[in-house]
């Protein structure tokens, strides 16, 4: 097991370094640089823009930048400064990550709380109009985009003042003991979590309801209904624990493509995280800024990658790896 | 525990969780407020500033912010979300600008003086005034500020308005409290150049410039402590991506009639809301007290609710703001492709040929139907507008400048004297060898105001049958395109004045050799008549202190670009702003800072006084 | 005889997969529904009143206009009519019906020309009023465009976005799969190691990338069809590495062994025998992705980089209309994209439903489940 884990994390490293690669490429290849942001002041001159071109190195060949770049990760582990915010990299990015990844967590947290139990009770009232109700409402969210529940969501919160209107805190977080961060915390997350959890919902309870089905057919069930057993203990103790399996690898996806599809909800809800500030980055080619945050959301995409491989390993006991 | 019953204890905790997370919502507590004290005896120079009313002290200030900034080093700031921070609030320079009077005032020199030649200027500096540490406020600090302003690898924006003809000034102590500068030449713009070069602690920077780390000396991860600062405000907390809160300068000189010292509010709050709508929504419930950046579409809405939710729409009048569009009349010279012939076209020579013809733009910009945008795009809160002096721009704008105005069928007629004509009968006009009259007119798509009247401008120019198609595009791309590669045909923009808004502070737009002069940026020598003269009058205007002779040059190089219709004008917006009425001396003004520019003045009114 | 036997007499797999298919209520709804809306986009110049850069300056955010039948003499008139309006606050945008007069419904009026389907000129259009009245059934937006036109006109770009991605995403996925999984060896390794980098990408970032990288003179039509491309882009490689999951299931058969001592051609192998046999989860993948394609191109217009004005799409309409002050003084505006992206997306998810249950295998051999 531990080689199997060591030669993942080194399978990763040249795929890590393909992703910068792809993604420098990408970004040298549009037109224009980070200096282009300062355009609209009438009171800059040419000579200033020249003389910061030079300072930030952007008048050197995309090879030599790309170069210099790898050097300085793998040497120094320095990713580079951020042009805009003259800070490295690596520190403008760890702010922004957690709060994404509380984000992204909390939304797979709703997906998955609803999408097991729902996933189950369609199964077991598979054709009914129970099955066919919750499949009919979990297609509904996933068909509205995520532009207009945001906005609509956004609205009944102003209106209604239950919940607050976007942000990650409020302003008296700082003067708030532990139970009452938690109850703010929660207060914030809920409208964002709900957004991004809710729309892979619809196609996790149908693999779920599609899987529990699966195993619902197999012969030792077909035993233990014969010995006797109840419907009950039938599909919770025996069915469910095998059904639930294939759906873990997919946990480790879900969380690698929920830290970038969180996005949306993030500006909608203030949402302090990684995604708001790459887009800001990438629109303004604050260039390291940007390889930082793609080699970070890879990275976690990796990870989730390997914890889910692990997770299955650990649950299905026919699985070994060498 | 059984799956079963896991689940169904998870079902019944859901509503108690629920009402939990709601009831929290409910009752705001109030903490007892303490009211600060004055500490630290009154400097010897205090600066008494008028007020409309005698304010308290206590009480905050949130204002919501689009983006977060960037650095609290005022010289490497390049962006509104940090100089709304860092300019005016956490630091001073030597002038400051009274948005309301529209004058120039003394903030840390408390008087200055010029010899009659218009080559020496004294400052006298303010005894007494101090940073946030403490220390006081000499004129070492200001020379080490002009100096660090004038480094050539940093090179800070702010270099290009303290240098005349790329020279820059002499400037010396002659003691601890004034400084000299010598100029090569008058310029009328010493007192806000000098002013937009804001003074950092010697005590504290000069070891990070020495050895060459300015570029990252205060930036976002210092920690409150040590960002000293020599404005009315110091930092008291950041948090990324969420608010930045500022509190007073217990060492601020300014102080009101009655001796109190300045500022009221405990603290200023800048909330970063990226989503104008959600933006909108935090006002109407109350979590922030003011913004700066209001979609005219939501005027109405604003106005609607003012009684309900206690706050005033401040009307302010037309906004700094222009829009115009230009056609790309640039040629290839030794700092523009000079792998071409010098004089050659950069865009398509058949369409030069239609766009180098004054005629031509006159047409274009007489077939536009600013009415119309005026009504639609902004929805009707908006202004018909011939320069970069807006109605707004109480110093320098004049009635008398006027541009060619909607007459289509003046339009039709002047394109047909050129030889324009149909001959297809497909509604599209062809140029006399044939060509049809078809351009591209980009901008970027992320601005909607500019992507709608774009869209105006394409309708209109078909009824006098000229086929315009607009090309939306990213920013970064589009500004590429107008100084870089110059691939654009014609171009819809704008501009906003700097503070203050005198034409000298833009003057990259109108000299032939400026980068914002967009409809030929960057010429090595005047190219027409006209260029010339206005190079000569641009000159003029800065190089002398005389108003009413640099009001004479500014409406002359005003008249001569209209007359070129080198910018074809569109409306601009009348600026409304939001802010809550249980604040007193709430000045909103159309200059930025909008609203913060008196922050210092600005106080709770006692709950009885509320309006 | 045939109770001796005891098999059903063969059936073709056509007729099987429409029975099952039929059983599917919500799926054949779907395909109803989406039938309807590709007929409706391809129909689009016919049946909307206006071109969709038509602009209207009287009628600045003109609310809908209701079809009537009853007039203000409580007179019953066969043929609907509408009310002419005029503009009675400019700063509020409000309109009031003129209770007199009637503009009744005309079928197949004359128009602006256009060309049917691509080809056929025409300038008749389903329904009008005589000019100068206009109708706007679902409204106008800031421009005095017909929503009901530009929903049309928008339906052909964002239902055939959905249509060119998977076909250029599911094509190479498909090839690069198959050829993948027969294959192996080097082939395999580069084709999976591309995909695993396309896959680690953040999908989102990606596109913004790529978006800004176009020569930006073109006109929107290609600048449309670069966006499905860049979508597509993205979307191969999922595919991709699922097909070859099932081909190396597959390179085993018998069949595939047979073929291959036949001596034929290893492509033709990857073609014409086990490509075939991924069909029935590769046309319910496709069903399903279309909707995937559709909401990017709603993203991409909230970044600003979609579709742009003045052609119409969903997305860009969405994102124009997402403001408070439309959601409260013109929600016509907001809902009607809103309503057609959702009602699309929902039919083909239902049909993509159906049709997984039609084309799978053990419910239609009658396996053990009802």
């Amino acid at each position: 097991m531990r080689t199997y884990i060591l030669r993942r994390l080194l399978q990763a490293i040249p795929l890590l370094l393909g992703v910068s690669a792809v993604t420098f490429l990408v970004l040298k290849l549009a037109p224009g640089d980070f200096l282009n942001t300062m355009a609209e002041n009438p009171g800059i001159s040419a000579e200033t823009i020249d003389s910061l071109r030079h300072r930030f190195g952007l008048d050197r060949p995309w090879w030599v930048q790309y170069g210099l770049y790898l050097r300085n990760v793998f040497l120094h582990f320095d990713f580079g400064e951020s042009f805009s915010r003259h800070q490295p990299v690596f520190t403008v990015l760890r702010e922004g990550l957690g709060n994404t990844l509380l984000l992204a967590g909390a939304a797979a947290l709703v997906t998955w709380c609803l999408a097991i139990p729902l996933g189950v009770l369609a199964a077991v009232r598979q054709f009914s109009w129970v099955d066919k109700t919750l499949s009919v409402l979990s297609f509904m969210w996933l068909s509205i985009p995520e532009v207009l529940s945001g906005l609509l969501l956004l609205f009944l919160a102003a209106r209604t003042g239950w919940l607050p209107v976007g942000g990650m805190h409020s302003l008296e977080w700082d003067q708030l003991d532990l139970a009452g961060k938690a109850v703010d915390l929660l207060r914030h997350i809920a409208l964002p979590a709900l957004v991004v959890g809710l729309i892979p919902l619809a196609g996790r309870m149908r693999q779920m309801r599609a899987n529990l089905l699966d195993v619902l057919r197999l012969d030792y069930v077909t035993t233990a209904r014969a010995k006797g057993l109840d419907e009950r203990h039938v599909v919770f103790k025996h069915a469910l624990r095998n059904a639930i399996n294939p759906l873990i690898t997919l946990f480790g996806f879900t969380l690698g493509s929920l830290v970038s599809g969180s996005f949306i909800a993030e500006v909608i809800f203030a949402w302090p995280g990684l995604g708001r500030i790459t887009l800001d980055a990438l629109l303004a080619k604050d260039q390291y800024l940007v390889m930082g945050s793609v080699l970070m959301a890879a990275t976690v995409l990796v990870a989730g990658n390997l914890i889910a491989d692990l997770l299955l390993a650990i649950a299905d006991p026919r699985i070994a790896y060498e | 525990m059984s799956s079963r019953t896991t689940i169904k204890t998870l079902l019944a905790l859901t509503p108690i969780l629920a009402s939990a997370l709601l009831a929290s919502g409910c009752g705001k507590g109030g903490s007892a407020a303490v009211v600060w004290r004055d500490t630290h005896p009154l400097p010897p120079d205090t600066m008494t500033v008028p007020l409309a009313e005698i304010g308290r002290y206590g009480g905050r200030f949130i204002i919501g912010q689009t983006a977060g900034p960037k650095s609290f080093n005022p010289l490497m700031a390049n962006e509104t979300s940090t100089t709304d921070v860092t300019d005016g609030r956490l630091f001073a320079s030597l002038a400051d600008y009274d948005n309301a009077t529209q004058q120039d005032t003394p903030w840390l020199a408390r008087s200055w003086e010029v010899t009659p030649d218009g080559l020496t200027w004294t400052w006298h500096l303010r005894r007494g005034a101090a940073f946030s540490d403490g220390q006081p406020i000499t004129a070492d600090d200001i020379l080490f500020s002009f100096e660090v302003a004038y480094d050539d690898t940093l090179h800070p924006a702010v270099q290009d308005l303290i240098k005349i003809n790329g020279r820059k000034f002499e400037v010396s102590k002659v003691d601890s409290y004034t400084v000299v500068m010598k100029l090569p030449s008058p310029y009328a713009l010493m007192v806000p150049a000098c002013g937009s070069v804001y003074i950092l602690p010697k005590h504290v920077l000069e070891p990070a410039y020495r050895s060459g780390r300015f570029g990252s000396a205060y930036n976002v991860s210092t920690p409150p402590e040590s960002l000293v600062t020599s404005g009315a405000w110091t930092l008291k907390q950041y948090v990324p991506g969420e608010k930045t809160v500022l509190s007073r300068n217990p060492y601020w000189f300014r102080v009101d009639a009655q001796g109190h010292r300045l500022p009221y509010l405990d603290e200023l709050v800048f909330l970063i809301v990226p989503d104008q709508n959600t933006a909108a929504l935090k006002f109407q419930a109350g979590e922030v007290d003011g913004l700066d950046n209001v979609k005219p579409e939501d005027y109405k809405m604003y106005e609607d609710n003012q009684g309900k939710q206690n706050y005033t729409l401040y009307t302010l009048g037309p906004a700094l703001r222009t829009y115009f569009f230009w056609f790309n009349l640039n040629t290839a010279n030794a700092k523009k492709m000079p792998k071409l012939k010098p004089g050659t076209p950069l865009v398509d020579p058949v369409k030069y040929a239609w766009f180098k013809n004054p005629d031509f733009r006159r047409a274009c910009s007489m077939a536009i139907d600013r009415d119309a945008i005026i009504r639609s795009v902004l929805y009707g809160s908006g202004v018909k507008n011939w320069s970069t002096s807006t109605a707004g721009n109480k110093q320098w704008y004049s009635s008398d400048i006027k541009g060619y105005d909607y007459d289509p069928e003046k339009a039709k007629a002047l394109l047909a004297k050129l030889g324009f004509k149909d001959r297809n009968g497909d509604g599209i006009l062809e140029d006399p060898a044939g060509h049809t009259v078809s351009f591209t007119l980009k901008t970027n798509s992320d601005n909607n105001v500019r992507v709608a009247m774009a869209n105006f401008v394409r309708d209109d120019l078909a009824k006098i049958g000229i086929q315009c198609i607009p090309t939306g595009m990213d920013f970064n791309t589009l500004i590429t395109n107008i100084r870089s590669d110059f691939q654009y045909e014609a171009a819809l923009a704008g501009l906003q004045s700097a503070t203050p808004p005198d034409p000298g502070m833009g003057q990259n737009v109108y000299r032939s050799s400026g980068l914002t002069h967009y409809w030929n940026i960057k010429q090595l020598a005047p190219e027409t008549p006209e260029e010339v003269r206005i190079d000569q009058l641009m000159s003029a205007n800065v190089g002398t202190l005389d108003m009413s002779q640099r009001r004479k040059s500014w409406a002359d190089v005003q008249t001569i670009v209209n007359d070129q219709c080198y910018f074809i004008w569109l409306p601009t917006l009348i600026q409304k702003l939001p802010v809550r009425n249980r604040f007193g001396n709430v000045q909103p003004s159309t200059i930025p800072h909008q609203l913060l520019w008196n922050i210092e003045r600005v106080f709770v009114k006692p709950p009885g006084a509320r309006v | 005889m045939s109770e001796r036997t005891g098999a059903a007499p063969p059936r073709s797999p056509w007729l099987l997969f429409w029975r099952q298919f039929r059983k599917s209520q919500l799926g054949v709804v779907g395909g109803a529904l989406l039938a309807l809306l590709y007929g409706l986009a391809a129909l689009a110049p016919f049946i909307a009143p206006y071109s969709q850069e038509e602009m209207d300056r009287a009628r600045f955010f003109h609310p809908p206009q209701g079809l009537h039948w009853i007039d203000g003499a409580h007179r019953f008139h066969l043929v609907p009519f509408v009310r002419p309006t005029t503009l009675v606050d400019a700063s509020n945008l409000a309109y009031r019906e003129d209770p007199a007069r009637l503009l009744p419904l005309r079928l197949f009026v004359r128009g602006a020309r256009y060309r049917l389907l691509g080809l056929l000129p025409a300038d008749r259009h389903l329904y009008g009023v005589d000019p100068p009245g206009r109708i706007y059934l679902l409204g106008a937006d800031g421009f005095g465009r017909d929503v009901v036109s530009r929903l049309l006109y928008g339906a052909q770009i964002s239902l055939t976005v959905g249509l060119v991605g998977i076909a250029i995403s599911f094509t190479i996925g498909l090839l690069l799969g198959g050829v993948s999984g027969y294959f192996g060896g080097w082939v395999d390794v580069l084709i999976m190691r591309s995909t695993e980098l396309l896959l680690t990408i953040p999908g989102l970032y990606l596109i913004v990338a790529l978006r800004t990288m176009f020569p930006t003179n073109l006109p929107s039509q290609q600048v449309y069809l670069g966006i499905v491309a860049i979508l597509s882009l993205i979307g191969w490689a999922g595919l991709a590495r699922i097909i070859r999951g099932i081909v190396l299931s597959i390179r085993s058969l018998e069949y595939v062994a047979a073929a291959e001592a036949l001596g034929m051609g290893r492509l033709r192998i990857v073609t014409r025998h086990i490509l075939p046999n991924t069909m029935s989860f590769v046309i319910v993948a496709a069903t399903i992705a279309v909707p995937g394609f559709i909401l990017g191109e709603v993203f991409l217009s909230f970044l600003g980089v979609g579709v742009q004005e003045p052609s119409a799409s969903w997305g860009n309409m969405l994102n124009q209309a997402r403001s408070l002050r439309v959601l409260t003084s013109f929600p016509w505006l907001l809902f009607a994209p809103g309503l057609a992206i959702f009602v699309t997306v929902m039919a083909f998810n239902f049909f993509g439903d159906g049709l997984r249950d039609a084309l799978d295998p053990r419910k239609v051999m009658g396996g053990r489940s009802a």
